[in-house]
């Protein structure tokens, strides 16, 4: 079975890489990792991920402008994205039934387990 | 002085009311003016002791008013002068009863109000003194001016006590801003290092050999402290990141009940029994139902906590009219538990203030309960009970 492609934009270059390391050590997922909002849009283009996780506060671009951008794109439009960020609580998340603007959001910090079992549910939907 | 002023108004005017009344009684009884029979001196009398008889059973509400209060007060005035007039007794001591009408006036809100007393109660007299007395020592007319002045200066003192007391109910609520954006900025910068510590933990739980069990303990201690810091994080973001509320009219009861049910499991496990006496047909009330249940949440296991042995818990809805056309609808949640420590409680909706660091406690669950309750524009009291335990009180406009 074809490994499922996942992105992940977030300005935490340290966090990048761990979630890229965790994801791979599944052996499920081949993972791309970029630290700007700008570049990660152009790696959705290039990459053609299955999913894209994605921080909403970044320093060259909001990730709400990144998602904008990926939807806008006919071929990018039914990529599923979720939000990764620590400006809400999972209180919060839930509040908002875990959507932002259609979105689902995870809340940092986030345990392998739960990212995979996030990405495993949201790939069979 | 602040206790006066923070008593409820209607027993204290009833109360503060009683010397005047007894005073004038005493004055009446005495009389001997020509124009007055004993039958009709008597009967003044009488109606004028169950005036403040009265009072008992006046609504609390209409003491909060102008119309009702300002022609009690001049009422008083008017009374008293007419029984010194009366009697005979404008020259005596007893013109210091004059300074019980002026206390009085303190209970009222408004320093103009005081000021107007003060200067009618000064002319009022100073006339009497001119007119009715024959006194040759000139001494007797200092009496109104040591009236004016030690009236304004009371009226001025009442009114500083609440000037202060409103001030420092606008520091605590701006200092209570300013730790919440604190926090929300320190909670936003703690969580990447957690996030990336948490995924640090999870992948070296994996590389490292699995038959060591030194290595598994240290990796699993590292990933329970990165969750209790991040609970504590969440608990500040709480307390710090409540912008928006989701406000629909809600059956507050409704909200109570789901609330209860969502933490059966913990009330049953520590043998505590739920005590509902919820008001049918409330009017419902605009909420945000989530954050609601949560301050439920909040103060149940709260409750919880201070009865690790059990006991009872009483959860109450019931409609109030503190104000002429304001309804609100109050609910109480109270326990048999521990009562807070007096100093606590003085403290007890500021961030980090907990009884129960030992046991993990962060202290922001109430200052969460305090912020959702603020931004419902309502009420919360708490305070411990006679009995033992404590009662948090509620209330929401309706």
């Amino acid at each position: 079975m074809a490994k499922k492609k996942i992105l992940i934009v977030d300005d935490e270059v340290g966090f990048t890489n761990l979630v890229r390391l965790n994801l791979e050590e599944t052996g499920k997922y081949e993972v791309k990792e970029e630290n700007e909002g700008a570049r990660g849009l152009q790696a959705a283009r290039a990459f053609r991920p299955d999913m894209i996780f994605l921080d909403i506060i970044m320093p060259d671009m909001q990730g709400s402008d990144v998602a904008r951008l990926i939807k806008e794109d006919a071929s990018l439009k039914n990529t599923p994205i979720v939000f990764l960020t620590a400006i809400v609580s999972a209180e919060e998340t839930d509040s908002h039934g875990g959507m932002i603007g259609g979105n689902p959001f995870l809340a940092k910090p986030v345990s392998t387990d739960r990212l995979v079992e996030y990405i495993e549910k949201t790939l069979a939907n | 002085m602040t206790g006066i002023l923070d008593a409820p108004k209607k027993t204290t005017v009833i109360r503060l009311r009683w010397p005047v009344v007894l005073i004038c009684s005493y004055l009446l009884i005495h009389a001997t003016a020509p124009w007055f029979s004993p039958v009709v001196l008597q009967t003044l009398l009488i109606l004028y002791l169950i005036s403040n008889g009265v009072l008992y059973f006046v609504r609390e509400q209409l003491f909060d008013s102008s119309y009702f209060y300002v022609p009690l007060v001049l009422f008083d005035t008017f009374a008293l002068t007419a029984s010194l007039i009366i009697s005979g007794q404008v020259g005596t001591m007893f013109y210091l009863t004059y300074f019980l009408i002026m206390v009085l006036c303190t209970i009222w809100q408004d320093i103009r109000g005081s000021i107007v007393v003060a200067v009618l109660i000064t002319i009022l007299y100073g006339f009497l003194l001119f007119k009715t007395t024959d006194v040759i020592d000139p001494s007797v007319y200092l009496r109104f001016c040591f009236l004016f002045v030690v009236s304004i200066f009371y009226g001025y003192i009442a009114h500083a006590v609440r000037v202060e007391k409103v001030l420092n109910e606008e520091a605590e609520a701006s200092r209570l801003r300013s730790v919440s954006n604190l926090a929300a900025g320190v909670a936003h910068e703690v969580k990447n290092p957690l996030a990336i510590l948490l995924q640090g933990v999870d992948y070296l739980s994996k590389k490292v050999a699995v038959n060591d069990q030194n290595i598994a303990l240290v990796l699993d201690n590292m990933k329970t402290a990165v969750r209790r810091a991040d609970s504590i994080v969440r608990g500040l973001m709480d307390f710090a990141t409540l912008k928006q509320l989701n406000m629909v009219p809600e059956d507050l009861n409704s909200v109570i009940n789901n609330s209860l049910l969502l933490v059966k499991n913990h009330l049953d496990r520590r043998h505590v029994e739920v005590i509902r006496d919820l008001a049918p047909s409330l009017p419902k009330a605009s909420l945000d139902r989530n954050r609601i249940e949560q301050v439920f949440i909040n103060l149940i296991m709260n409750a919880l906590e201070a009865m690790p042995q059990g006991g009872k818990l009483w959860v109450r809805s019931y409609v109030d009219y503190p104000k002429p056309g304001s309804r609100m609808i109050v609910s109480e949640v109270e326990n048999s538990g521990e009562s807070i420590n007096k100093d606590v409680l003085r403290h007890v909706f500021e961030p980090f203030v907990t009884t129960k660091r030992s046991m993990g406690g962060t202290g922001l669950g109430l200052s969460v309960v305090k912020n959702i309750i603020d931004m419902h524009t309502g009420n919360i009291q708490v305070s411990n009970r006679e009995q033992g335990g404590v009662r948090v009180k509620l209330a929401f406009r309706v």
